[in-house]
């Protein structure tokens, strides 16, 4: 997990502390954006997935690095982020119990650490997945109901309650995010942007989960980034739920169509013919938060295979975190 | 926890409706009424299909539609407003339209109520009972009602239909139900000089009419329309760059021809100069002659074949496709209940 520090121009003496759990392709995103806005890495710290042991010690040293600074009299706000998963789409409820498990570790961290110092400004950010959430659904609208097709959902639906439960007293902000799409880094899970982008270029064949009609709404991750790293760094009022989509449905023949272009290649495919990921998912512009402004769909895809293109031409040596979170 | 993986089969079949808008300030609020109780029509007849999208595409309007658009948009729920950052003309604001739906069922219609939203149940009835991926309106009778244009109309259509070979050009009309999966693969194969209609027609051949009563009232109230001889030129254009010119073909197959009766000829002179000589009035003429008609008739096909090169490249580039799936079992339900209500 990745610490920041935040000193506004007008209360220079009153940091405000920023602490980011998973830094993926949305995470990272959200880390460049805050860095963007004058944010200043402070310290990354590890936390374990695996033994719960290691993971409270983990927790333990993140509360001793944050809370210092609250000692000291200056710390004024803290907002924590959760933007972890290690599971995907297709993931089993084995695969994931241990982010249900580490997410509700975090949450009761959380509020213990809020409990002890309670004059402190806390906010959760949380990042759920409105694909997983409204599956299967189209022209999603405020009136629209929350029906997981999947493990995946059901566990973001879970992690929702949860936090909406246990974080009373807090500021809770909950994004449901469509699609992501974006260059995350070497670690990072491929989405199908970058799949076919990266297969394209190396000319290798993609396999295709889902019908060329299934349709689906892709947004960029560096746009939720800013839309999050504003709501932290600014007092723009953020409602409890954003659904943040571009409100415009894509099908996958589209998006072949705009990734041969972009990528002037030729995409090799295999359709696979399992009906699991086949599922449309659209949502209704209505339900977009008011300051949201997603990239336009072709714009977005240039700017991935730039990013990707560039990643490739510099290798590994080119691609390390610290380069991954620099600006510009 | 047990959890079984199943796919949302309770919803009912989307129909999205796209309305490109350019100068329509004085009919899109009645469009939008006439749209809004449509649905809830078909929602109190427990119909298994719902009007779900209305997408108003402001292709940069020239009158107070913009405003309009919005102003509905916010009104109405399922209205969205697209806004064209130039006039891109109609078939793009069409394309655009159908990019941002996800209906089922897409129906693209005329701004000016020149098309009835009571129209667009009987072509989803064609359309289901006949299984079909496309049907267009087809006017019972003159839309303008002046011979002349309408005759115009019929004969341009003709002559683009003895040019490509496309009798589909016929039944070519902006108020058409198309299958949202088609729709949005057409769109999204569709270039800058893509004939909209003649990139369905590279997805299906289920293409089927209804006739309605289509009137241009813009025309037949202010004597203004859409379309004037320059706007027909260059559909005219697009239809031919975006179809296999039937013409070209002849061409080739005139200069087989003419290769061929070149071949015959020095044949036959051959013949006659060695078991039939006889004296010539004009010597070298005829073999010139026959020169002549072989070399003209090589070059034409060979010309004829580099022109249907090009043929296929172009068409490879609209994005003509190679094969698309479909899935006709959605109709099912909308099948059964139009079986029920006709017994």
């Amino acid at each position: 997990m990745i610490i920041l520090e935040h000193r506004h121009s007008h209360h220079p003496s009153r940091p405000h502390t920023i602490a980011v759990f998973g830094a993926g392709l949305v995470g990272g995103a959200i880390v460049r954006s805050l860095i963007h806005a004058g944010a200043v890495l402070a310290s990354e710290l590890p936390l374990d997935w695996r033994s719960g042991e290691r993971q409270q010690q983990d927790l333990e040293r993140i509360r001793q690095t944050i809370l210092p600074n609250h000692r000291g009299g200056h710390l004024e706000r803290l907002d924590l982020v959760w933007a972890a998963g290690k599971a995907g789409f297709g993931a089993t409820w084995a695969e994931l119990d241990g982010e249900m498990t580490t997410f509700e570790n975090i949450i009761r961290w959380a509020v213990a650490l809020h409990g002890s110092a309670s004059d402190m400004q806390v906010n959760l950010h949380m990042l759920s997945s409105a694909g997983g959430l409204f599956e299967g659904q189209r022209f999603v609208n405020r009136e629209s109901q929350a029906r997981p097709l999947r493990p995946y959902g059901a566990t973001k639906l879970q992690q929702e309650i949860f936090a909406q439960r246990h974080c009373t007293g807090m500021g809770l902000h909950i994004y449901r995010p469509s699609s992501v799409y974006g260059f995350g880094g070497p670690k990072g899970r491929s989405g199908l942007v970058n799949t076919l982008i990266q297969n394209a270029t190396k000319h290798a064949a993609s396999r295709i989960f889902g019908d060329m009609d299934t349709v689906r709404d892709y947004i960029l991750a560096s746009d939720i980034g800013s839309f999050v790293a504003r709501g932290i760094l600014t007092n723009v009022t953020l409602a409890s739920i954003s659904t943040l989509a571009s409100g415009k449905p894509t099908s996958i023949m589209e998006m072949l169509r705009i990734i041969g272009r972009v990528v002037e290649r030729p995409l090799y495919l295999k359709l696979e013919s399992s009906p699991s990921n086949a599922g449309h998912i659209t949502f209704s512009p209505s339900i977009l938060p008011a300051h949201w402004r997603p990239t336009d769909l072709e714009t977005g895809v240039r700017q991935t295979a730039r990013h990707l293109g560039l990643y490739f031409e510099r290798g590994p040596e080119g691609g390390d975190r610290a380069a991954l979170f620099s600006v510009g | 926890m047990e959890w079984h993986l199943t796919m949302a089969s309770d919803s009912p079949i989307f129909v999205s409706i796209v309305v490109p808008v350019y100068s329509g300030e004085s009919y899109l609020r009645s469009l939008t009424s006439q749209l809004d109780a449509i649905r809830a029509d078909w929602r109190q007849r427990g119909l298994p299909v719902d009007l779900a999208e209305v997408i108003l595409v402001d292709d940069s309007a020239i009158d107070g539609s913009p405003t309009i658009v919005d102003a509905l948009a916010g009104e109405y729920d399922f209205v969205t407003a697209l806004h064209l950052m130039r006039n891109f003309g109609q078939h793009p604001a069409t394309i655009a339209g159908i990019l941002h739906s996800s209906g089922d069922w897409v129906v693209t219609m005329d701004e000016d109520l020149q098309h009835s939203p009571s129209d667009i149940e009987r072509l989803l009835r064609r359309a289901i009972l006949t299984s079909a991926d496309i049907v267009y309106a087809l006017p019972s009778r003159g839309v303008h009602q002046t011979r002349l244009r309408d005759w115009g109309s019929r004969g341009f259509k003709k002559l683009m239909v003895l040019l490509t070979g496309n009798t589909n050009i016929q039944r070519f009309n902006s108020f058409r139900l198309l299958r949202g999966s088609l729709a949005r693969a057409a769109s999204s194969v569709c270039g800058h000089e893509t004939y909209f209609d003649v990139a369905l027609s590279w997805f299906t051949r289920r293409v089927e009419t209804v006739k309605v009563d289509l009137k241009d009232h813009r025309f037949i109230e202010t004597g203004r329309s859409g379309y004037n001889f320059w706007r027909l030129l260059t559909h005219a254009r697009r239809l031919l760059i975006s179809s296999q010119v039937k013409i070209v073909r002849l061409f080739g197959l005139i200069a087989v021809a003419t290769v061929l009766v070149s071949i015959i000829g020095s044949l036959w002179l051959l013949i006659e100069r060695v078991f039939f000589p006889s004296p010539t009035l004009a010597a070298g003429w005829t073999s010139l002659m026959l020169v002549l008609l072989f070399f003209g008739g090589l070059v034409t096909f060979m010309i004829s074949l580099v022109l249907e090169y090009l043929s296929i490249i172009v068409l490879a580039t609209h994005g003509k496709p190679i094969f698309f799936a479909v899935d006709r079992s959605i109709d099912r339900p909308l099948a059964a209940y139009f079986a029920t209500e006709s017994r």
